[in-house]
């Protein structure tokens, strides 16, 4: 019994190393989507800079440095944790029928997606890793991490919370499609509300009263926004626990929305001559 | 000339009606497009908050600047860039050979060939929101025919820099996600050329055309206007759009169809 199961588990560790090799094929495509992440937090630092040699400039507790971290860390965190599976699931499975050759496969639809999508963020988090790395090299003083283990090692399993939350949203994004003919429209209009309050533009703690309380209340801050503050060491160790708390708060939320959209869109979907 | 110009128009119908078959579609486009534009208002708003000027820039010019950008993006999203997008999806598919075969400059109907009218809405919303700005403060001609004229230079500018740019997929067809890039790397024209040059030189000259694509008109309007930004930006736009021209004349003798 033990060993059909350790079968069954290889598959996944073939099929995320196949789709590891595809993106070596694709290396050149998949370093410009890297590219995207790259540049709107530069543009944003290089923004931020020039905001620091303003005398007037009023900005709470953040130094230079930890504002430099946090959008250099923001390049990993972009390219690490903003999953983009949904448009395979809405437009080649869903819309063009691709959904068809899943479901009669002996594999969950779900996990199937996740090794998918899996080495595509391990390799563009791994060039952010480099990029990060790279600039702590050239500008030493600039960056300020945490040095706690414990802040380290509780922050590496809020990344991973992050992770799902932000796999789980995209999915049930992508199931979107059973109902919307064309899911363009909200797909956009979802981007902006994660760019707007995941903390992409600036730490949340810049924003307008309002807003950031906004922010804090939505899951998307919990994807990008508090794995950075986490890294930086701006948290206590309660308050870390309490951030995981929350994001598995999220996890059980979508991860119920997703079973019962994915139950219902089944019962929906027809894929003609596949 | 004569000819192209009633291509043109034929074009122009031919996209509406495509808009009129495929509705919802439009729709899609047009709640796309208002909220990039909404965002792009809201995010200079929220960045600028704390700051009452910026690289010499008041937190009102840069407001003007944005509303700006929302008009020159949204002419350029109108007219250009969904070409773009087709462009480098075109040649990875290997369909170029059809568009090359016709009688007609290749160039003129890559570029020219779809009309994406959805965009017409940042246009309106971002000349709404100067009006806005101005609050009744009159603009004399000289100011509202440089500031078209401005415009009208950069958006050349802008399209040689992405016709360039795209044409390299004519060797690398599997970039085609290049037009992705292209669209955030121009969000560099949303902020104060000043911002690029404070940083560092070297990063301002690598930028130097997409900084004066938004600014220069911007000046204009805001008074701040100097003959050489005039005159650079003309000169720019000219070289730029020969250039694009001859570097296409250029990758087609390398272009190798799909059945080569």
């Amino acid at each position: 019994m033990s060993s059909r199961k350790n079968v069954h588990n290889m598959r996944y560790v073939r099929m995320f190393l196949l789709q590891f090799q595809e993106i070596m094929v694709q290396r050149a495509r998949s370093f410009v989507w890297f590219l995207l992440s790259l540049l709107n937090p530069l543009l944003l630092l290089i923004f931020w800079s020039g905001v620091y040699q303003q005398k007037h400039a009023f900005l709470s507790d953040w130094s230079i440095a930890t504002v430099t971290s946090y959008y250099l860390l923001l390049i990993i965190a972009s390219s690490l944790l903003i999953v983009h599976i949904e448009e395979t699931v809405a437009i080649i499975d869903i819309r063009e029928g691709g959904l068809v050759k899943h479901l009669t496969r002996p594999f969950s639809y779900f996990w199937l997606m996740f090794i998918n999508e899996l080495p595509w963020r391990v390799f563009q988090g791994a060039l952010g890793i480099f990029v990060f790395l790279l600039f702590s090299l050239l500008f030493k003083s600039f960056v300020q991490l945490s040095h706690d283990p414990a802040t380290l090692i509780v922050s590496f399993l809020i990344i991973i919370l992050a992770y799902m939350i932000s796999f789980i949203f995209k999915m049930i994004l992508g199931l979107s499609a059973f109902w919307f003919t064309d899911f363009w429209g909200l797909q956009q209009l979802v981007e902006v509300v994660i760019l707007s309050f995941a903390g992409f533009l600036m730490p949340l703690e810049f924003y307008p009263k309002l807003i950031e309380q906004i922010a804090y209340a939505l899951p998307f801050s919990y994807i990008i926004y508090y794995p950075i503050i986490a890294i930086q060491g701006k948290l206590l160790l309660p308050q870390l626990f309490q951030v995981m708390g929350i994001q598995l708060m999220w996890i059980i939320v979508f991860a119920v929305i997703y079973k019962y959209l994915w139950r219902k869109g089944i019962e929906k979907f027809v894929g003609v001559g596949q | 000339m004569k000819r192209y110009v009633k291509i043109y128009i034929r074009l122009l119908h031919l996209n509406f009606s495509s808009l009129l078959a495929y509705r919802a579609n439009f729709v899609n486009s047009l709640i796309s497009s208002s909220v990039w534009g909404g965002f792009s208002i809201i995010s200079i708003l929220l960045l600028t908050s704390r700051s009452s000027s910026l690289f010499g820039w008041s937190r009102h010019d840069i407001i003007f600047l944005t509303c700006s950008y929302s008009i020159i993006i949204g002419i350029f999203h109108t007219f250009f860039s969904r070409n773009f997008e087709h462009f480098s999806r075109v040649v990875d598919l290997g369909e170029l050979d059809t568009l090359l075969i016709k009688p007609i400059d290749s160039q003129f109907f890559i570029s020219l060939r779809y009309i994406n009218y959805a965009s017409i809405i940042r246009i309106v919303v971002g000349f709404f929101l100067v009006g806005y700005l101005l609050k009744g403060e009159a603009l004399s001609f000289v100011q509202l025919f440089g500031y078209g004229t401005m415009m009208f230079f950069g958006l050349i500018t802008l399209y040689a820099l992405w016709y360039i740019i795209t044409s390299f997929t004519i060797w690398l067809s599997r970039l085609s996600n290049i037009v992705e890039f292209l669209f955030t790397i121009t969000n560099v024209s949303r902020f104060p050329p000043q911002m690029y040059r404070e940083f560092s030189w070297y990063v301002f000259l690598f930028l130097f055309p997409l900084t004066l694509i938004i600014a220069t008109p911007t000046k204009f309007l805001i008074n701040k206007i100097d003959f050489p930004d005039v005159l650079i930006l003309i000169i720019t736009a000219s070289v730029l759009f020969i250039v694009s021209r001859f570097f296409w004349k250029l990758a087609l003798r390398f272009y190798t169809s799909a059945s080569s």
